[in-house]
């Protein structure tokens, strides 16, 4: 296929402009941002329309090419191929669906239908992505292409160039899954899965067992519940016979007792008899008793109170001798109080009195002293109010002679103040002599008064001391002269020594008195209920003989009494009937007997429920053991399933590696041998006079035989990888395109060379030239 | 006189296929707790009576938890009549734990057994435990016309008589005075006219335990004029957390992201609690070259729910023409793979599919 021309109305940079092209060679030789990579896009568009229309608007192609000038977009493109001319006209829209695409015969200058689904496709027979890795040479796809073997190309031809060998690493992804999940494998997943699939079902068959042994667990747990049934039974009926034997045993315990209360009744009743045979009179009350025993009592303690109260001879001497001194009566307390106060206040009324007498004189010298001071005063103002009178006459009279100045003043101030002066001290003078008056009689007043009180004192005195006097004459005594007080305090004491003597005496005539009525009293009563021959017992002995009588009488009555009670209540209680009336129980058994078979039976009981015990606690866990089986029968049913859904991934994934593996070598086959054919012829070009041949080993890495030694081609300098890769590409291109051949766009991709290389380069162009139609983009004149 | 009807609580159940260890343990916890807030519910809303229509436990031997919950609700609620018919699962002995049965429990047997109840006594409640001999199921069910009758199974019922022992013939029960026959063993609510006087009606199970019971569960509300002889019936939403199976088509998409987004959009449109578990099923065609990270969307969306899954079960979809003339490995790949007779398509669309992501070094993306 050729490209004729192309026009382009609107398509980035360029507005309605025309290029055409030639056979071979075609170089376009433009600095860089002035349109060669625009040109290059066009025509692929015009061939194969827009890249990355599903992307976001403003990563599409079609909005990145969009005329600048905002003109109709789209153009024309002329081509070649098949021995026929094309006209491929397009214009494009905001979107696929708004493209117009039209193709004409230019021959005929019809429409026709040979290029109109994709012309790219429909002339090269390979997709847009597989055109671009092949046709499309720059200097970007160089750099990292260059160590890419034959067939690894082969397997990227569709894809990003940068991501080599995506076939082996898919190999390996597979080959990895496959590893993983292997069922063969014992770290495989599907190993494993079967693994514990086949535990689960180990665990689960067991299932069966544990339902079994739980059965077979009910049936002895029925089996030890019946017999602890039995022995339930049994127990109760032990229970029963005990109970009768005991009832019995209790029975006979009753009637034994009832002979015993019978028995004691009647001898209770002779004791009574017995008691009442030893007192031939009348039985005395208890009220009696004590009453009797109460003159006993009172006889004897009166006894010894009077003894207490008895006067010794020596107070009876006394007690006569203040018989005497009484006779006349006894003092009065208060009386002698009184006097004694009197007595008391004698002496100190005495001395008073006496002070009394010297103060009053001492008072009226006092008086009469201060009276004659006062006058002496009064003289004295007297005497200086002289003088002072005499000087105003004076005065006056100088001044009535008119011997002084008319106009002064001071002689009538003078006379003034010395006439105040004497008149003051004159009045001074008459008032001190009042007072001294009144003090004098004041004086002689109260001297006068003071001597009247003193002699009633002193009358005072007297009479009290008669008193006294008189007093002490009633009991025999003479009042000395300096008290009578301690006469009186005697009489006093003395009077109270009497008083208690006397007291006294009444008292032990009271206490014998009272002695001899309770003897006589219990006497009586002794002779009333005592045996008439005692034996000449004392009073006591007889009362208490007496009294111990009495109450064996009562006692014995009591206790009769008592035993009836006793033996009635427990006839009303009993059924005395039934009791005379037991017989022994049947069966040769004793009580022991029994309990020593219910202990047993209780020992055997135990062992059951121990035994029944263990085997629910079996029971237990056997239900546990039984749900634990349950849960893992669900868990193998999932994991069953999971073992499905993983074999047939397995199984697919297998299916895919085989069919990868298939399809690359069908690749290869298809396309390997004619690429390292036309590689190696390329080859020569770059290596032609060095000595070096290339190769492409198993894998279609290209190799370098030197001398012998084969080198790997990513050993070379970049210079030669990239004359390599460009050989390796025209040997794509050569193979892969079958009866249309391409045309081939180099985008300036051998910048970096240096000129040796380079000058292999263009031998490289112009040898392709000679079969492709080439269009060389370059920004370089030396590169052209 | 109002009764509830619940069945299949599965009391006890492992819970293990969507849980882990520590979350299946909270959801056991959940179905017991939703046990619970039936007969709170009953208690509140003056209930007579609750049927359990079997399988409220879910496996032969019973934790201690279970059956003393179960015991203590009944007892603790002495006003309430609990029927209880044992199904296919339940545990024989859950009773022999304890001293003796509760008045207020009823028991069936393997023969009809009724019970009277409400003010009147004019309604009757007859159930039977589809263990033994079964030949006489239908010929001895002897039900009072004029009573208002219900009659409880737990058993799968078709209109021919299927073998199985969980089946019966509904021919067997039309006709027959049934009211209200209260079924279990199906675990999503499903109610049915039997004939011109009654219905059969599952429940359903009051809590999921999997996606495969999903959507709203509960239990049926019957509310019973015993004199007019009337029964209304009528479906009560109570689960604690509702299992969600959502169908999501990707046609058109081409990656993840606008997977997820898709996805989000018919989450955010639907009514989801908190702690509620979804199971997306992803489905529709999508390319076999476009990349679709089913754990990646898991883990986006994951966070309000409970349990959150995404099935890929999408059809890959190949467009061979596309690389007919693609002279790459890939496209070699997939002309190899296509050319292979002894593969059915689907097997086709997944290999390529697969191949695919190998060569873009996914493989355990997918």
């Amino acid at each position: 296929m050729k490209i004729l021309g192309c026009h382009i109305l609107g398509f980035g940079c360029y507005q309605d402009a025309s290029f055409t092209f030639e056979d071979g060679l075609n170089t376009v030789l433009r600095e860089n941002g002035t349109g060669k990579s625009t040109l290059q896009a066009f025509l692929r568009v015009m061939l194969y329309g827009f890249k990355n229309e599903t992307k976001k608007t403003k990563e599409r192609e079609r909005e990145l090419r969009r005329p600048w000038r905002g003109t109709a977009y789209g153009g024309t493109l002329d081509v070649e191929a098949s021995e026929k001319t094309y006209r491929i006209e397009r214009a494009f829209g905001s979107k696929a669906s708004e493209d117009r695409l039209l193709v004409f015969d230019l021959v005929t200058r019809n429409l026709t239908d040979d290029l109109t689904e994709t012309p790219g496709k429909a002339l090269f027979g390979v997709d847009s992505d597989t055109f671009e890795r092949t046709a499309f040479v720059s200097e970007e796809s160089i750099q990292t292409y260059v160590t890419d073997g034959v067939h690894a190309k082969l397997g990227n031809l569709s894809e990003d160039p940068a991501d080599v060998n995506r076939y082996e690493k898919a190999m390996k992804l597979l080959t990895d899954f496959l590893n993983r999940n292997s069922e063969a494998r014992s770290t495989g997943e599907l190993y494993q899965l079967n693994d514990r699939v086949a535990k689960a079902e180990q665990e689960t068959a067991s299932a069966g067992s544990v339902e079994k042994a739980l059965a077979e667990n009910a049936r002895v747990l029925n089996e030890l519940r019946k017999e602890e049934e039995k022995l339930g039974k049994e127990a109760d009926e032990l229970a029963e016979k005990q109970k009768i034997l005991s009832a019995y045993q209790s029975l006979s315990v009753e009637r034994a007792t009832y002979e015993e209360l019978k028995k004691a009744a009647e001898e209770r009743g002779n004791e009574v008899k017995a008691a009442r045979d030893a007192m031939p009179g009348e039985v005395p009350s208890g009220a009696e008793l004590k009453t009797a025993d109460d003159w006993l009592q009172e006889a004897e303690t009166c006894r010894k109170l009077a003894e207490n109260e008895r006067l010794s001879e020596a107070d009876e001497q006394l007690f006569a001798a203040y018989e005497e001194e009484f006779r006349n009566g006894e003092a009065d307390p208060e009386e002698a109080d009184r006097l004694l106060d009197v007595s008391g206040r004698l002496q100190q009324s005495r001395v008073e009195l006496r002070a009394k007498r010297n103060e009053r004189e001492r008072e009226k010298e006092t008086g009469e002293g201060q009276a004659a001071a006062i006058r002496k005063t009064a003289v004295r103002s007297f005497i200086f109010a002289a003088p002072a009178l005499a000087a105003f006459i004076i005065l006056l009279a100088v001044t009535l002679s008119g011997a002084l100045p008319g106009a002064a003043v001071w002689p009538y101030v003078l006379m003034g103040a010395l006439l105040l002066l004497a008149v003051g001290l004159a009045a001074f003078g008459m008032i001190s002599l009042k007072k001294a008056k009144q003090k004098a009689d004041r004086t002689v007043s109260a001297y006068m008064e003071s001597g009247e009180a003193l002699q009633k004192s002193e009358a005072g005195l007297q009479q009290a001391e008669e008193k006294l006097r008189s007093f002490l004459a009633l009991f025999g005594r003479v009042s000395p002269a300096d008290g009578a007080g301690k006469e009186i305090m005697e009489i006093l004491k003395d009077q109270n020594v009497h008083q208690k003597l006397q007291e006294k005496r009444k008292r032990f005539e009271k206490f014998e008195t009272m002695q001899t009525n309770a003897e006589r009293s219990l006497d009586a009563f002794l002779d009333r209920f005592s045996a008439p021959d005692d034996g000449g017992k004392d009073r006591e002995t007889r009362l208490r003989e007496l009294s111990e009588k009495v109450l064996r009488l009562k006692t014995s009555g009591e206790e009769m009494l008592r035993a009836k009670q006793t033996l009635q209540r427990f006839e009303l209680e009993q059924d005395i009937a039934a009791l005379e009336s037991i017989e022994r129980p049947e069966g040769a058994e004793t009580l022991e007997e029994l309990a020593e078979k219910q202990r047993e039976n209780r020992k055997r009981a135990e062992e059951l429920r121990t035994l029944s015990g263990k085997y629910e606690q079996e029971n237990e866990r056997l239900k546990e053991r039984l749900s634990d089986l349950e849960d893992e029968a669900g868990r193998l049913v999932g994991m069953r399933i999971e073992r499905v859904a993983l074999r047939e991934k397995v199984r697919i994934m297998e299916k895919t590696k085989t069919l990868l593996a298939e399809a690359r070598r069908s690749l290869s086959e298809k396309y390997a041998d004619p690429v390292q054919k036309s590689f190696e012829e390329y080859a020569k070009t770059i290596l032609d006079g060095t000595g070096l041949k290339f190769d492409l080993d198993a894998d279609g890495h290209a190799v370098i035989e030197d001398r012998g030694l084969i080198r790997s081609a990513d050993l070379f300098s970049s210079g030669y990888q990239t004359l390599t890769y460009f050989c390796l590409r025209l040997a794509l291109v050569d193979a892969m395109y079958g009866n249309e051949r391409p045309v081939i766009f180099l985008d300036d991709p051998f910048a970096e060379l240096d000129e040796p290389k380079l000058r292999k380069a263009k031998e490289l162009i112009s040898s392709a030239a000679e079969r492709y139609q080439i269009l060389y983009f370059t920004c370089h004149p030396s590169r052209v | 006189m109002k009764l509830i009807h619940t069945a299949d609580l599965h009391l006890d159940a492992e819970c293990s296929s969507n849980y882990s260890a520590d979350q299946a343990k909270i959801r056991r916890n959940e179905l017991l707790k939703t046990f619970l807030r039936i007969i709170q519910y009953a208690e509140e809303n003056a209930v007579g009576a609750i049927l359990i229509s079997g399988d409220l436990f879910d496996r032969k031997t019973v934790s201690k938890t279970a059956a003393n919950a179960v015991y203590q609700a009944v007892i603790r609620h002495p006003e309430i009549t609990f029927f209880y018919l044992r199904g296919n699962h339940d545990a024989k002995g859950f009773l022999e734990l304890f001293s003796g049965i509760p008045d207020n429990l009823k028991l069936f047997t393997e023969t009809w057994t009724t019970y009277p109840l409400g003010e009147t006594g004019r309604i009757r409640v007859t159930g039977r435990e589809l263990t033994g001999d079964r030949t006489d199921l239908y010929d001895t069910l002897a039900l009072t016309p004029d009573a208002v009758n219900i009659v409880m199974l737990h058993a799968e019922v078709s209109e021919t008589a299927k073998p199985g022992p969980e089946s019966v013939n509904l021919r067997g029960f039309r006709n027959r005075f049934i009211d209200y026959l209260a079924l279990g063993h199906y675990h999503a609510f499903r109610k049915e006219e039997l004939d011109s006087r009654g219905v059969y009606v599952y429940p359903g199970c009051p809590e999921g335990r999997g996606f495969d019971e999903s959507g709203e569960k509960g239990f049926v509300l019957l509310d019973i004029d015993e004199e007019e002889r009337i029964v209304d019936s009528y479906f009560v939403p109570f689960a604690l957390h509702v299992l969600h199976r959502i169908p999501v088509s990707v046609d058109g998409i081409t990656n993840t992201l606008d997977v997820i987004g898709r996805v989000r959009n018919v989450l955010d449109g639907m009514k989801i609690s908190d702690g509620d578990s979804a199971e997306v099923i992803l489905e529709g065609s999508y390319d076999a070259e476009d990349e679709l990270n089913t754990p990646l969307i898991e883990e986006t969306l994951k966070d309000r729910f409970t349990v959150f899954k995404v099935k890929d079960k999408t059809r890959v979809r190949v467009d061979y023409d596309r690389y007919a003339m693609d002279l790459s490995l890939k496209g070699e790949f997939i002309r190899t793979v296509r050319a292979k007779d002894d593969l059915s398509e689907e097997e086709k669309a997944m290999i390529i599919r697969a191949g695919l992501a190998a060569l873009r070094g996914e493989v355990d993306r997918e």
